[in-house]
Parts: C-alpha cells; structure tokens; sequence
C-alpha cells in the first residue's frame, strides 16, 4: 500500500513538474520570440521603424517671423505686415472631384466648371498644392470654415472637408496708401524690401524663418512643440509727420497738376535737428499695388535727382562773400548793363540794374553781382563754402542710392567755372542738399546732418538705435543773421513775394534753372528747373522747406511763380499745426505784390554756341550714387548754347569799352 | 491536503503544522508589483500630465499668435479709418469743404486801403473771399495803429450764423470689408462682398 502511494504522490508532484515545465519552456520561447522579434526591430529595423514613427508624429514646418512694422514720429503705423490665408487643395486626398468642386463653387461663389477641371488636372499630376483662394483674413477663413465643415471626417486641421487646407502667408499692408510711398518704399512677395525705408533697413526689418518641430498625437493635436530661436524684426520709427507729409503731398500735387510739371519735390525739414518732417514726390506710387510701379513714378528725386540749383545758390556766393568779410548787406556792386563777360563767356541779368546793394541784388537775383561776389571771394574760398555747405558728398539720409552730386575741385575748373557756380550752374546738388544748406542759415549757421530715421526698436519696445543729431558749424551766426535779412527781402521785395506768408514772416530765395534737354544735349531755354527753398517763421524759424519743380509748363516758370506758392500754402499748413503764434505785423507786410519782378535765368547766351565743356565728363556723371534717377546731365553744361533766340547781342565793341577789372578777383571779366 | 501541512519530527515525534507555501516570497512580490504598479502609475499620469500641458501650451502660444495677428489687423484698420485721406473724404462726406487759399493780395490792399483813409478814425474791412460764399476773411485794422498785427481770421459763415450744419452719416462703401469690434463678433459677421470678389 505504501509503495503505491509512494508511487502515486512520485507520478503527481512529476506531472506538475512537468506541466510546470511545459509552461516555463513555453513562456520562454513566447518571450524569447518576443525578443528576437524587438531586437529585429529596434536593431535591424531601427532606422526605417524610427522615420516612419517620426513622420507619423512629428511636423516640421518653417514659418517666417512678421516683417517688422514702420512708424511715424506720432507712432501711426505707415507699413505692416499682417497674415493671411491661402485656402490649397491636396489634389491627391481629394476622392470626388466634382463634389468638391461643387461645394467649393458654392462657398466661394466662383465658377463650378473651371474648378473641377483645375482640381482633374491636379489630381492627374498628383499636385499637392493647387490654391484655391488668396489673401483672406482670419475673419473670411472662419466664414468659410464654417461652410464647409462636414460631418464625420477626422481631421486635425481646418476647413474639416477631406484634401482642403490652410496655408499661413504674410502680407505687407500700407495703411496710408500713396502718402510717403517714395520714403517706405516697398517690399516684394518674399518680403525683402525694394525701395525706400524698406530697402534701406531690409536687414533690420526682415522677418526670420523659423523652424517649428511639432509633436502631434494620433487626433492630430499639437503636444510638444520645439521653435528655433531667432531674433524677431525690428520696428522702424521715421522723423517724418503724418500729417505734414499729407499736406506736403497734396499741395504738390495741385501744384504739379496745375503747372502741368513733369515732376516735383518738396522737403520739409526741421533744421534744428535735422529731422525730416516730410519729403514727398509726385508722381508717386502706391505701394499696396506693385503692378503700378514704373520708372517714373518710383524715382525719390528729391535725393536720387540730381539738378543744377540755378539763382538758389546764391545764397552760397553771397554767405561766402559775409563769411571772408568782403561784403555788407549794404555794399554796393556794380551790375552795368546787366551783362557780364567771364572768360569768353556772357552772362546776363534779366534787367539793367546798375549799382544796387547786396540785399536788393540778392532780392533781384541779379547774376551779375553774384558772379562779382564770387569773383571776390575767389575760387578756394567758394569751393571751401560749398564743401562746408555738404556738397558733393551724400548728406547720408538713410534711403538708398542718395547722389552725392557733382562738385569738381577748383584745379578741373575752367575761366568761367566759378561765374557758373556762383549763380547755380556746372554743380549737380540733390533737393535735400540744397533744403540742408537754407537749413543752415535757418540754424544760425550750424549745419546738422539730416535724417530721416527717429529710432529702430525691438518688438518689446527697446530700443535699438536712437539717432542723434550730428552738427558742425558751416558759417557764423552773423553771416546767417545777414543771409536771413537777404533772404527776408527776397519774400518782401524780391522775386519771391508769392511766399509772404498770412500772418507769418517768411524768408527764402527762388530759383530758375534753365534744364538740359537730352535731345539737343545742351541746356534748354525751354526747360526749367524752378525752386523755391525757405524758411518760417523769420525770427525763430521752425522748419525749411524746399520746393522744387521740374519743367513747369503752365501758369509761369520762374520759382517765385511756380514753387514759392507751394511754399506757402505748406508752410501755412505746418506752421497752424505747429500752433506757432503769428509774427506778422501790418508794417512789415510787403505792399507792392503787385510789381513782379523778373528773375535772371541762365547761365549763357547764343556766344556760347559750339562751345563745350569737358570738366564735366561722363566719368564725373559716373561718380553720382544714384544709378538711374540722378539726372546728372541736369548740370549745367555751362558753354552749351541755350535754344532762346530773342535774347539781344552785345556789341563786342560796347564790351571792350566797359571793360574792368575788379581787385580780388582771381579770375579777369567784363562788363 | 492537510497532510502536506503536517510534519512530524524524526526525534521527538511531535507534529508542527509548517506552511509550505513561501509567503515572505508572496508577498516581496506583491510589494514589488504594488511598487511597479505605482510607478506605472504615476509615470502614466506624468505622462498624460504633460501630454495635456503641451496641448494647453499649443493652444495658448496658438492664441497668442491669432491675438498677435488680431492686434496688427485692428492697428490697420484703424490707421486707414484715421488717414489723411479717409479723414478728408468722411469731412467732404459731411459737408466741410477744403481751405480756399486767402491770396496775400487781398490783405495788403486793405493795409493800403487804410493808409490812404488816415482821415478816418476807425476802418473797417472786411473782404470776403468771393470764391468760397461760406467763408470769409476779415481784417481789423484801426488807423493810427498801424503796427497792430493783423490777424487773417477764417471762419465758416455757417458757423458764424449759428446755423446748423447737418451732416450726412458716413455711409460704408460697398467694398469695405467690415471691420470685427471684438473676438465675439466674428462668427455672425458675413463674408463681405469684398471678400467675394477676392475669391474671384
């Protein structure tokens, strides 16, 4: 009995070993598969297995950071950049065409049948990205979400309709339209600027692309996102008023409209700082719409133009003639008959003067007494007035392609150069440069650097860069107190009378410049350059404004016919803004507005035919910055024959008889 | 089953009721599977945990971004609502009329007027610019003190009059686009008919 139960209780406890082994060896080779397979896996098939994870859960995308914004000095926003969304179709996920294009027609309300067969032909070529619609704002693309949301598909992102996407864009939006387009320019669809602030400050205003690592879960929903650290665009705040720039604008459009001009520029600029308040052009452009944009209407030509000033510059003769102590506002000079021969070269005055004192020849514009003065001061004395005056070199206003202008070092001058220069001829100088030398005398004769950035900040508002004004002293502040008092005449008494301003003193001087004419390759009497550059008020004054039109055609063409009424109406304008009290008194109103008094225009006469003047080469024109709008050949070819033909001859007997020579005078003329 | 709990000793012959089962055994593995249960446990709830933060933190820097690109969008609108432009033709729509140009003429022949009167004790000029019937300028100057700063005064005559000026409500253009007043508003808002002519 005991052997059996021995044997029983042996064959039991051997038969859970057993079976207990049978399971142990089967989880063993049920684990050890297991293993083998993860370690085929996670070894051989590691790679491919971790890309296909990846692709599955992670997103890479690259976004561009939000161009940065431009501002004015009252912080009014003249460019941003917004988003905007572009509806795609990924023609591949799409299964019924014709039903999508269906409700897609119905919601956009566009055409059912080009729809379909555009989505066909996407679908042929498995395009994934056919857009359906452009530019919309958040607003829209929820519109449309709404419309065409469908039940029962499972999607992460918006519109939930299979093969339809979103696609984030950015869009450069200018608020104001036209209003300084020629100083914010614009930029193009990959968001680099072209013109303008905005080709300028590219660097600092472009938006960065970023890369963005999404983890998503199977919903598609976003868990974990890694974004590569850039540093994001820098906002830009200009000098320029908002308002004074409108005011700018329109008055010179009406005045270029109405004076059927081919062009015209005006520069308001406040001379104590250097800030420009307002430059504008006409024609101009709207940067909101690129396919207008031409030539014509994008060139700045108030710093890319390059002319020759004409009678404006005789403010630089005259101050030069104070500044050597050689001349009083009461000095008198002998102007003769109005004609004065320099080295073979006639210049003339509109009128026979005879002998006038330096304020009524600075009011006339009388060349020949210009030319005298210049005489007087002599060649390195006039050119140091116009190096101290920034001409020739860039004024470094921060837009692209400023011209330096043409100034040539008196050694490449000729006989009647300096005669030339004195009266605003054989010199290239840009608007903004001849605004920044009346800013001088504004400025009681220190000469501040202009510029047109007020400051560059970041996002959170911190500022980057803060301009600061550079200045130097051009001239004494007597020789800036005299040019005041001449250039006061020029608006009482003068050729200017048209900017006497209502209730405010105003000074400045007019300029008319014959032009050259690119058919006759000379200067033309039939083409003008006619400016007027002043001041307001006189005391104290608060901004200079430079007015320039290029050939007036209708209604005058002298500056103080043309350009000194734009003068006005914008000095009024800015002056009522400003809320600067008036400063006119009844006595000091000019009362003979009634008498016009003709300007001398020219730099020549029909004596001068045939003549050439190879001081100005095309390798000169060839220095100018600017490479397509300096009109350089705009510089006085001084012998070159004007077209007028009723201008009287000189007996060169009559000459000879009057001929002189003045002492201080480098260089020998006649009168 | 008993006697597998039941074992005799060989020298004295005394019976102990001894457990075979090793429950120290049992239960360091329950512990341990408790231990591992737990830190499963807690790592699952770390794990979901954190998935849910980044689904918030998605959604905020989502959020942000759409507020961002909200701000600029309501930044532009606002610019073009107050530029220059729109400005002077809502003023237009309204009534108002552009400045006419008081030509400097007009008020030096009244200072000259009234020197040539020295005989009268006060003058009293008044030229209303005939170009603009609802404006007028007026200049006071007395005689015998001339240097008494003239002051070109511009006023509209309906104000003067004390008239009123009714004003017509500025009409929306057919292509504005309509402008959200808050995030609340954008759902019933309709899709313009600018915005149909965009997805022309």
């Amino acid at each position: 009995m005991r052997t059996k139960r021995r044997t029983k209780k042996h064959d039991s406890r051997q038969t859970a070993f057993l079976r207990y082994m049978l399971i142990v060896a089967v989880l063993i080779v049920w684990i050890g598969g297991i293993s083998a397979r993860l370690v085929y896996l996670q070894v051989n098939q590691h790679d491919f297995l971790k890309d296909k994870a990846s692709g599955q859960r992670i997103d890479v995308k690259q976004t561009k950071m939000l161009r940065g914004s431009i501002f004015d000095r009252n912080e009014r926003a003249l460019a941003v950049s917004v988003m905007s969304k572009t509806l795609f179709a990924d023609a591949t996920q799409i299964e019924d065409v014709e039903k999508t294009a269906m409700v897609l027609a119905n919601v956009l309300h566009t055409n059912k049948a080009k729809l379909a067969e555009q989505l066909n032909e996407a679908k042929d070529l498995e395009k994934r990205f056919v857009p359906i619609a452009k530019g919309l704002d958040d607003l829209e693309a929820q519109q449309i979400n709404s419309e065409l949301e469908t039940d029962g598909v499972r999607k992460s992102d918006q519109p939930k309709y299979p093969g339809l996407h979103w696609r984030e864009e950015q869009k450069r939006t200018y608020p104001h339209n036209s209003l300084a387009a020629h100083v914010i320019g614009f930029s193009n669809n990959d968001g680099v600027g072209q013109a303008g602030i905005e080709q300028s400050q590219n660097e600092a205003l472009y938006g960065a692309v970023i890369k963005k690592t999404q983890e998503r879960d199977r919903l598609g929903r976003i868990y974990d996102e890694t974004i590569s650290e850039k540093e994001p665009a820098k906002d830009i705040v200009l000098t320029i008023s908002n308002s004074i720039q409108f005011k700018t604008e329109q008055a010179l459009e009406k005045a270029v409209k109405a004076s059927s001009a081919n062009a015209g520029m005006a520069i308001v600029l406040d001379h104590t700082n250097g800030e420009i308040l307002a430059l504008a052009n006409y024609p101009t452009f709207d940067p909101n719409r690129l396919d207008m944009i031409n030539a014509n209407n994008l060139s700045n030509r108030a710093i890319q133009g390059m002319y020759a000033p004409g009678s404006v510059f005789k403010l630089i003769t005259y101050s030069s003639a104070f500044e050597n102590n050689l001349l009083t506002p009461d000095s008198n000079i002998e102007a003769g008959n109005g004609v004065i021969d320099v080295a073979g070269h006639v210049f003339r005055d509109a009128h026979a003067s005879g002998s006038v004192n330096v304020t009524k020849a600075f009011a006339d514009s009388s060349n020949i007494c210009a030319i005298k003065t210049s005489m007087r001061v002599g060649r390195e004395g006039f050119y140091s007035a116009m190096q101290k005056y920034g001409f020739g070199k860039a004024t470094g206003v921060e837009l692209p392609a400023e011209t330096s202008g043409i100034l040539r070092h008196p050694s490449k001058w000729y006989g009647d150069s300096l005669a030339s220069m004195s009266i605003g001829y054989e010199i290239g100088v840009s608007a903004l440069q001849m605004a920044s030398a009346f800013a001088t005398i504004a400025n009681n004769g220190v000469r501040v650097k202009p510029h047109i950035i007020k400051e560059i900040r970041q996002s959170d508002q911190t500022k980057v860069f803060e301009s600061k004004p550079e200045s130097e002293r051009a001239v004494s502040q007597q020789t800036a107190d005299r040019m005041k008092t001449l250039m006061r005449a020029v608006v009482t008494n003068g050729t200017g009378k048209a900017a006497q301003l209502n209730g405010y003193t105003s000074a400045g001087k007019t300029g008319t410049a014959w032009k050259f004419d690119e058919k006759l390759k000379r200067v033309s009497s039939a083409k003008y350059m006619s400016s007027f550059i002043g001041f307001a008020p006189l005391d104290s004054p608060r901004f200079t404004i430079a007015i320039v039109m290029d050939e007036p055609r209708v209604g005058g063409r002298n500056g103080g016919q043309v350009a000194a009424p734009v003068f006005k109406e914008i000095a009024e304008s800015v002056l009522a803004e400003m809320r600067v009290p008036f400063d006119l008194t009844a006595d000091a109103q000019p009362v003979d507005s009634s008498e016009e008094i003709e300007e001398s225009v020219g730099n020549g006469d029909e004596e001068q035919v045939g003549q050439t003047n190879p001081s100005i080469e095309k390798s000169d024109v060839g220095k100018a910055t600017s490479p397509k709008t300096a009109d350089s050949t705009d510089v006085a070819k001084k012998p070159q024959k004007p077209v007028v033909a009723d201008r009287p001859k000189i007996p060169t007997v009559l000459r000879k008889e009057n001929e002189r020579t003045l002492p201080n005078s480098k260089d020998k003329f006649k009168t | 089953m008993r006697r597998h709990n039941v074992q005799k000793t060989k020298r004295s012959g005394t019976v102990l009721a001894t457990s075979t089962l090793p429950w120290r055994f049992f239960i360091l593995t329950v512990l341990c599977a408790c231990i591992m249960a737990a830190g499963f446990f807690f790592a699952a709830r770390q794990h979901f945990l954190t998935m849910d933060l980044g689904l918030k933190n998605s959604k905020m820097r989502k959020q942000v971004e759409d507020l961002e690109s909200e701000r600029r969008r309501l930044i532009l609108a606002k610019e073009v609502s107050i530029s220059p432009s729109e400005i002077m033709r809502a003023a237009q729509t309204m009534g108002f009329r552009e400045r006419t140009e008081m030509p400097l003429p007009s008020v030096v022949s009244a200072v000259q007027e009234v020197k040539q009167q020295k005989e009268a004790e006060t003058v009293k000029i008044v030229q209303t610019s005939l170009r603009q019937p609802d404006r007028a300028v007026t200049a006071h100057v007395e005689s015998g003190d001339a240097k008494k700063v003239v002051k070109p005064i511009i006023q509209q005559t309906a104000v003067r009059q004390k008239v009123l000026v009714k004003t017509a409500a500025k009409q929306n253009d057919v292509n504005e686009r309509p402008r959200v007043v808050s995030n609340t508003d954008k759902g019933k808002a309709q899709v313009s008919s600018k915005t149909n002519a965009k997805l022309r």
